[in-house]
């Protein structure tokens, strides 16, 4: 077995089994529900990850699609009475197109640019999900049926499972992407666009697909929200949604496999842990999203990865000098 | 008898930068399993020249003629598939990939596929990925790198970056070879090998085209060469017959030795 | 064209607001090269900082708006101190350093949060709020206060950039630090100086356009986009540029609000601005930024 497989596996190993067993030692409701959102922003993070950790596209506007993606199921479900996997199936389409038609104009955009023009492109689904009463309803937002697959009711322990399931197929695709041809053709694209196009890489068409891509995570991401919370509203879209992914990447770790596990767990849990922290959520985030940044600017999981790959394959003791050489990966 | 068509031509190409002509009507060819070597003084054109060739720049006038087909509106990132390649003056690469990674690079175009297709045929593309990185170790050995095919590119001393960059370029299969000056800050050691392991991929019928300012170099390399002066073409052929005449020695050699004589 | 006065009136008031966060935006950009996102923070420490010194301390407006600028010329140095520099020090990308400044946002609307609390407080008022008609269109003071201050602003800055040895090293930092630091001239510290200038500026539209929007914790994100906004249309390349972006947005926005829907008003904004975004990056007034990497 080579060492990048055990790298790609041996976390999934870990998370799957920490994932199958979690329902038996947590207690109650709410404790389930904290998995449950830690799941959530994992995925939300993965797809982050890819485009900003892997490909060094910066969006500030994937809160835009975690909101399309659970307003669309809540919808689809609510107007056209469709089942939980068909209206899961086309909040992802839409995500997926509303990214296409978005992605190719703006990704033409680069670095302050194409942070502010998605996050312009978030405030406007943003102030769509608020005014458009009608079709959103408003400040309140909209009610999510209670889910039910293939006719039976979703218990609480079932709905854990489907999140769960989510993660783990959106893990799985993540490292697809990263330990293939996909993956460098993205690290190329960040480090020297022409050098990358002059090998063979069609860098539009790249950047296109890892940003589709990352709004399909986060469409299920926001599906999976909406589902823990029996419904969506306008926070979704809000600016808070894209501290706690940007907190949640910078702590878990930037381009680290395993970081946006461990940053959404941080994130999700440690306000809760803190008995009456919640007021102070927001100075906490910032804290520790510049913190991580000036001290730990790697993230725990990306820390994690460099120890675990000098045992792997570094026995010469070269990983320090890598560790200086590869200091700067935004 | 017939020649057969070059494998490169280049026919009046021009290239204007708002009313300031960098390369003006330059035509040259460039056949089958030759070595084409472009020298000129300083802002002569000889990299502008060079972004048109390789797509990086658009023409404002002429053609880019290769293997038959017309590269005008050929993007950069397809050329490498039709089988012209290119390196870069300052090596580029993709300094935290492993070294063996940016090799892989440069066989992009022949596994490429999108990324709904490369998830449909997962075995396919892990089969593919396989073959690559042999191939890949391939072109390191022939470089002479296959040692150094894990560590980062970045941590390569510059002579071996310039190896990797062309083992990154060979990979792709390429008819022809466009190198920017290769020579560049390279020691007397590392020149040697470069011109050894060009000479070996030219025996194997790689046709070049190199920018180069090492005179040495580009006299013991090429089987022709074109001199631009002022953006113009003001003479090819044999390095004998350059060394001889007598509007290079005036443009580009002669003035040097003028001013010495004086 | 009362109707049409009042449009242009209100139009400059706003606008005034997004030139002045604008021309704080790009003035840090011109010389840190990284975009401000704790900018509209404060505007909204301003404002509230206003509300904490004349409302609960009772101090009269001319010690509170002193102790104002204070407050955020400290902030201001705090962020550049505390978050710019140690990632600059460390190598970071710009990126990353705009992440870092919006971590600082974030610590700043944190805080006010646990200060003043999550509902919108009343800001006294410096100049009259009551209705004065000059030639038929009814302004109050305060606005006309607002405009005069950008005016007074705009010609300070112009002067300092464009007048003094001091504003020649701003420009000088901004084109290219490395040479600008080998020529004698001490980049940090003028870095420095933008960070506390704009945050005086920010502070200073805080404390006037309070007593119109109001104050409110989570005011300061809206405003560094609108600022950014601004700086689109005008173009990164100078502050001034950004300010007529400002005051353009302002008049536009009033337009809208006018002769459309004023609920729609701000998302066909939003959209304008995107599109304008994708199809000129470098503003209409800009130099060619967004292209180079």
């Amino acid at each position: 077995m080579s060492s990048t497989t055990l790298r790609n596996w041996l976390p999934a190993t870990v998370i799957l089994m920490i994932g199958a067993v979690l329902p038996w030692l947590l207690q109650g409701n709410f404790q389930l529900r904290i998995a449950m959102l830690t799941w959530v922003f994992a995925i939300f993070g993965m797809g982050f990850n890819l485009l900003y950790g892997i490909a060094g596209q910066l969006s500030l506007g994937q809160q835009a699609f975690f909101a399309i993606g659970a307003y669309t199921f809540a919808l689809l479900q609510i107007h056209f009475a469709l089942s939980l996997p068909l209206a899961l199936l086309g909040g992802i389409v839409v995500c997926a197109v509303v990214g296409l038609v978005i992605g190719l104009p703006v990704l033409r955009l680069r670095t302050h640019y194409l942070a502010m023009a998605t996050l312009m492109f978030a405030m406007i689904v943003h102030d769509v999900a608020l005014r458009w009463t009608d079709f959103t309803g408003g400040t309140s937002g909209l009610r999510v049926p209670p889910p039910s697959l293939f006719g039976a009711r979703l218990e609480r322990i079932d709905l854990y499972y489907l999140v769960f399931g989510l993660a783990a197929a959106a893990y799985c695709l993540q490292i697809f992407i990263k330990s293939t041809h996909l993956g460098r053709a993205l690290e190329a694209v960040k480090t020297d666009e022409t050098a990358a196009s002059s090998v063979g890489i069609d860098v539009t068409r790249y950047k296109v697909s890892i940003f589709v891509v990352a709004a399909m995570f986060a469409a299920v991401a926001g599906i999976a929200y909406a589902l823990v919370s029996r419904g969506v509203d306008p926070s979704y879209s809000g600016i808070g949604m894209v501290v706690n992914l940007l907190t949640l990447s910078v702590v878990g770790g930037l381009g680290s496999r395993i970081g946006p596990f461990i940053g959404a767990a941080i994130v999700i849990i440690a306000p809760q842990i803190l008995a009456g922290l919640q007021e102070y959520q927001t100075l906490i985030y910032g804290v520790g999203l510049l913190v991580f940044m000036i001290f730990l600017p790697r993230g725990i999981g990306g820390s994690i990865e460099r120890s675990a790959e000098g045992s792997f394959d570094d026995p010469k003791g070269e990983k320090s000098a890598r560790r200086i050489s590869r200091a700067e990966t935004p | 008898m017939t020649t057969p068509p070059p494998l490169l031509s280049i026919r009046e190409v021009s290239k204007r930068f708002g009313g300031l002509s960098a390369v003006d009507a330059v035509s040259f060819e460039v056949h089958s399993g030759e070595i084409v070597g472009v020298i000129g003084p300083n802002g002569a054109g000889k990299s502008t020249l060079f972004n048109l060739v390789s797509g990086l720049a658009p023409l404002t006038g002429g053609d880019v003629i290769f293997g038959g087909n017309d590269m005008t509106l050929v993007p950069p990132h397809e050329r490498s598939a039709i089988g012209m390649t290119r390196t870069f003056q300052i090596v580029r690469l993709f300094g935290h990939l492993s070294v063996i990674e940016n090799v892989m690079l440069g066989g992009h175009c022949r596994t490429t596929q999108g990324f709904a297709s490369s998830l449909l045929r997962l075995p396919k593309v892990l089969i593919d990925d396989r073959k690559l990185r042999h191939l890949a170790m391939h072109w390191l050995n022939f470089v002479g790198l296959s040692k150094r095919a894990d560590e980062p590119a970045s941590h390569l001393p510059h002579g071996q970056q310039r190896m990797v960059e062309i083992a990154r370029a060979m990979i792709s299969g390429p008819k022809l070879l466009l190198l920017d000056e290769p020579a560049a800050g390279l020691n007397g050691a590392e020149t040697t090998n470069l011109l050894n392991i060009l000479r070996q991929l030219n025996d194997r019928g790689l046709s070049i085209l190199l920018v180069e300012h090492d005179m040495k170099f580009i006299m013991g390399i090429c089987d022709r060469i074109v001199v631009l002066d002022h953006g113009t073409g003001i003479a090819q052929g044999t390095p004998q017959e350059i060394r001889q005449n007598p509007a290079v020695i005036e443009a580009y050699l002669g003035k040097r030795n003028g001013d010495a004589a004086h | 064209m009362q109707t049409f006065g009042i449009l242009i009136l209100s139009g400059l008031t706003n606008g005034s607001v997004y030139a002045l966060v604008g021309l704080s935006l790009a003035m840090t950009y011109g010389a840190s090269r990284v975009i401000n996102f704790a900018q509209g923070e404060f505007v909204m420490l301003g404002a509230l900082s206003t509300v904490l010194f004349v409302t609960t301390f009772s101090l009269p407006m001319v010690v509170g708006i002193p102790m104002v600028l204070i407050v955020c010329a400290t902030v201001g140095f705090l962020v550049e101190r505390l978050a710019y520099r140690p990632l600059v020090r460390r190598g970071s990308q710009p990126l990353t350093i705009m992440i870092g400044t919006l971590a600082c946002a974030s610590i700043m609307t944190g805080t006010a949060l646990l200060i003043w609390g999550p509902n919108q407080l009343f800001v006294p008022n410096a100049f009259s709020l009551e209705g004065v008609t000059i030639a038929g269109i009814t302004s109050t003071p305060q606005q006309l206060a607002i405009i005069a201050t950008f005016a007074f602003l705009m010609a300070l800055i112009w002067f300092m950039l464009y007048r003094t040895t001091f504003g020649l090293t701003i420009r000088a930092v901004g084109i290219d630090p490395a040479v600008a630091t080998l020529m004698g001239i001490r980049a940090e510290t003028i870095i420095a100086f933008s960070f506390v200038f704009s945050a005086i500026v920010g502070g200073l539209t805080g404390g006037l356009v309070g007593p119109l929007l109001g104050g409110h914790v989570s005011m300061g994100i809206m405003l560094t986009i609108k600022g950014f906004m601004a700086v689109i249309l005008g173009g990164m390349g100078s502050p001034f540029a950004a300010a007529a972006g400002g005051i353009a947005i302002g008049l536009l926005e009033a337009t809208v609000a006018f002769y459309g829907n004023s609920f729609y008003a701000e998302p066909i904004i939003f959209g304008l601005i995107l599109m304008m975004l994708i199809i000129r990056p470098t503003g209409l007034l800009g130099e060619w930024e967004a292209n180079r990497k």
